[in-house]
C-alpha cells in the first residue's frame, strides 16, 4: 500500500510540474485582478487530482485538471455573486506573451477582446494551450461539433479583423 | 460560390482535427471549388499566427507558500505503515535467512564447509567499518583460490564446531576481541559489500563524513537560511524520503543529501540503471526543498553543497 502511495505520489508530482503553469494561466483568465483566487483554484484542483483514484484519471489527466479549475472558477465566482466570465483585460492579456517584435501577432492578440466569452475560452484553449477539440469539449461540457463551430467563428473574425486593419491601414 | 463560409470544416481542416469521412468530403470541395481553396488559404495565414502564440512569463506558477502548503497536505495524506507489517517485515526476513541457513548448513559440501569457517578462522572478527569488511573479503578471495577442492575428514570436525557457534581465533587483527561467526554473517557481509562496491572506490570513513556534515548542514539551515522549526520539520520529511530513495539505490551514504553525492562525484560512479534513478531522485528533492525553502534559498544550499564537497575533497 506504501509503495502504492509513492508510485502515486511521484505520478503527482510530474503532473503538478506539467500542469502548474497551464492550469494558473488559465486560472488566470477568470481572476485577472485577483492573483490569489487564481492560485486557490489551481490548488484546490491538484488537491482533488491527489484524491482520485491514479487509474482512473491518469488517461485524461490534463482535460480533467482544466475541467475541476474551471468548475471551481465559476463556484468561486457564484459565491461572490458575479457572473461568471471569461475576463479579459486586453493590455494584461498582451504583455503575458513575447510579442515586442512581432507586429503581427500584437495586433492579433489586441483583437481577442472582440470576440465573445465562449469563442475567446476555446480559441485559447486551442491555439494557446494546445488542446484538441476532443479534450477541449471535455472541459466545457459541449460537444466537439459545437467546439470546432466556436474555434472556426472566433479565428474567421479574427482573420476579418485583420483583414480590415490591413485595408484601413493601405 | 457554393461553400459556406461559416463552415467549421475549414478550421478543423487546418488544425488537423477532421478525418474519415468528413475529410474526404472536405477535401473533394477542395478540389471542385477554387473559391473554398482560396478563402481556406486567407484563414490560414491567421491560423499560423494563433498556433505561434507562446507564452512567456514566468509569473504563472503556484507561489511558493501555497505549493508548500498544497505539498504539505499530500504529505500528511500518505498512508503510513502499520506496527503490525513494521513488525512482520523484519520478522519474516530472519525467518527466512534462518531456514536458508539451516538447509546449507545440513547439505553443504565437506570442501565448501571448509573454505567458509578457514575464511572466518582468519578473518576472525566481524568488522565494522567499511574498511575492515572490504579488507576481510579481499582475505576471503585469497583464501579460497589457494583452498584445495576436497581436503581433508578431519578437518570437517572441527569446521563443524566453529561454524555451530564455538570460539575459534587465528591470525586476526591484532587487539580486537574474539568473536563469534557464522557462515550466515559472513554471507551477508558479502552481500552488503558487493552493495557498497561502487561507493569505496573514492569514499572512506562514511559515518565520520556523516556525521559532520549533518551538523553543520543543520547549522547551514538555521543560521543562513534562516529556517524556523516547521520548515526544519519539513525539509526533514523530504530528507527522509531521499534517504530512503538512495537506500534502495545501494548507497553508502545514506544520509548526505543527494546534492551533496553529486558535488562530490559520487554518483558519476554508480552504474547506469542507478544514475537514472539518482537523477529521478535528484529532482524530485530539488522540486520540494524548492517549495519549501524558495529558490534564492536553494540556490544558497547549492552553492554551500559545492563549498562543502571540496573541503571533504581535499581532506581525502
Amino acid at each position: 500500500m506504501a509503495e502504492n502511495a509513492e508510485i502515486k505520489k511521484t505520478w503527482f508530482l510530474s503532473v503538478l510540474n506539467k500542469m502548474e503553469r497551464p492550469l494558473m494561466r488559465y486560472a488566470k483568465n477568470f481572476f485577472h485582478q485577483n492573483n490569489e483566487k487564481a492560485e486557490d483554484c489551481v490548488q484546490f484542483t491538484f488537491l482533488q487530482l491527489w484524491k482520485q483514484e491514479m487509474e482512473k484519471v491518469r488517461e485524461k489527466v490534463v482535460p480533467w485538471c482544466y475541467r475541476v479549475c474551471r468548475n471551481k472558477a465559476i463556484d468561486l465566482f457564484r459565491l461572490g455573486q458575479r457572473e461568471v466570465a471569461f475576463e479579459f483585460p486586453e493590455d494584461e492579456f498582451i504583455s503575458h506573451f513575447n510579442v515586442e517584435n512581432d507586429l503581427a501577432q500584437k495586433q492579433l492578440l489586441g483583437f481577442f477582446s472582440k470576440l465573445d466569452d465562449e469563442s475567446r475560452e476555446v480559441v485559447l484553449l486551442k491555439y494557446r494551450d494546445g488542446l484538441s477539440y476532443k479534450e477541449i469539449a471535455e472541459i466545457t461540457g459541449l460537444k466537439e461539433s459545437n467546439i470546432g463551430v466556436l474555434i472556426h467563428r472566433g479565428s474567421s473574425q479574427l482573420q476579418k479583423l485583420m483583414q480590415a486593419e490591413e485595408e484601413k491601414s493601405l | 460560390m457554393s461553400f459556406n463560409k461559416d463552415d467549421y470544416r475549414f478550421t478543423a481542416y487546418l488544425n488537423g482535427e477532421l478525418s474519415g469521412t468528413e475529410l474526404n468530403e472536405f477535401e473533394g470541395l477542395l478540389e471542385t471549388d477554387k473559391e473554398a481553396k482560396s478563402y481556406l488559404e486567407e484563414l490560414k495565414s491567421s491560423n499560423n499566427l494563433l498556433s505561434s502564440m507562446k507564452e512567456t512569463k514566468n509569473e504563472f506558477l503556484l507561489s511558493p507558500k501555497k505549493k508548500a502548503e498544497l505539498l504539505k497536505m499530500i504529505e500528511e495524506d500518505m498512508p503510513r505503515k502499520s506496527w503490525l507489517s513494521k513488525l512482520l517485515i523484519p520478522t519474516s526476513t530472519f525467518a527466512a535467512l534462518a531456514l536458508v541457513f539451516i538447509v546449507f548448513k545440513n547439505n553443504e559440501p565437506v570442501g565448501l564447509h571448509k573454505v567458509m569457517n578457514e575464511d572466518i578462522a582468519t578473518s576472525s572478527v566481524v568488522t565494522d567499518s567499511f574498511e575492515e569488511k572490504e579488507a576481510a573479503l579481499e582475505e576471503v578471495k585469497q583464501e579460497k583460490v589457494m583452498a584445495p577442492a576436497a581436503s581433508l575428514a578431519p578437518e570437517v570436525a572441527r569446521t563443524r564446531a566453529k561454524s555451530r557457534g564455538l570460539q575459534f581465533g587465528g591470525s586476526g587483527r591484532k587487539g580486537r576481541a574474539k568473536k563469534k561467526v557464522a557462515p550466515k554473517k559472513l554471507k551477508l557481509m558479502k552481500m552488503q559489500m558487493a552493495e557498497e562496491s561502487f561507493a569505496a572506490k573514492d569514499f572512506k570513513d562514511t559515518d565520520r563524513i556523516e556525521e559532520e556534515f549533518i551538523r553543520e548542514r543543520d547549522d547551514f539551515y538555521t543560521a543562513t537560511l534562516n529556517l524556523n522549526e516547521d520548515e526544519r520539520d519539513r525539509v526533514r520529511n523530504i530528507e527522509n524520503m531521499v534517504k530512503e530513495d538512495l537506500k534502495k539505490n545501494g548507497s553508502a551514504y545514506r544520509d548526505i543529501d543527494i546534492c551533496m553525492l553529486r558535488e562530490m562525484g559520487y554518483l558519476d560512479n554508480a552504474n547506469a540503471a542507478s544514475q537514472k534513478s539518482f537523477k529521478a531522485t535528484e529532482k524530485k528533492f530539488y522540486y520540494l526543498l524548492h517549495g519549501i525553502i524558495g529558490e534564492s534559498n536553494l540556490l544558497k544550499y547549492k552553492k554551500w553543497c559545492k563549498t562543502y564537497a571540496n573541503k571533504i575533497k581535499n581532506e581525502q
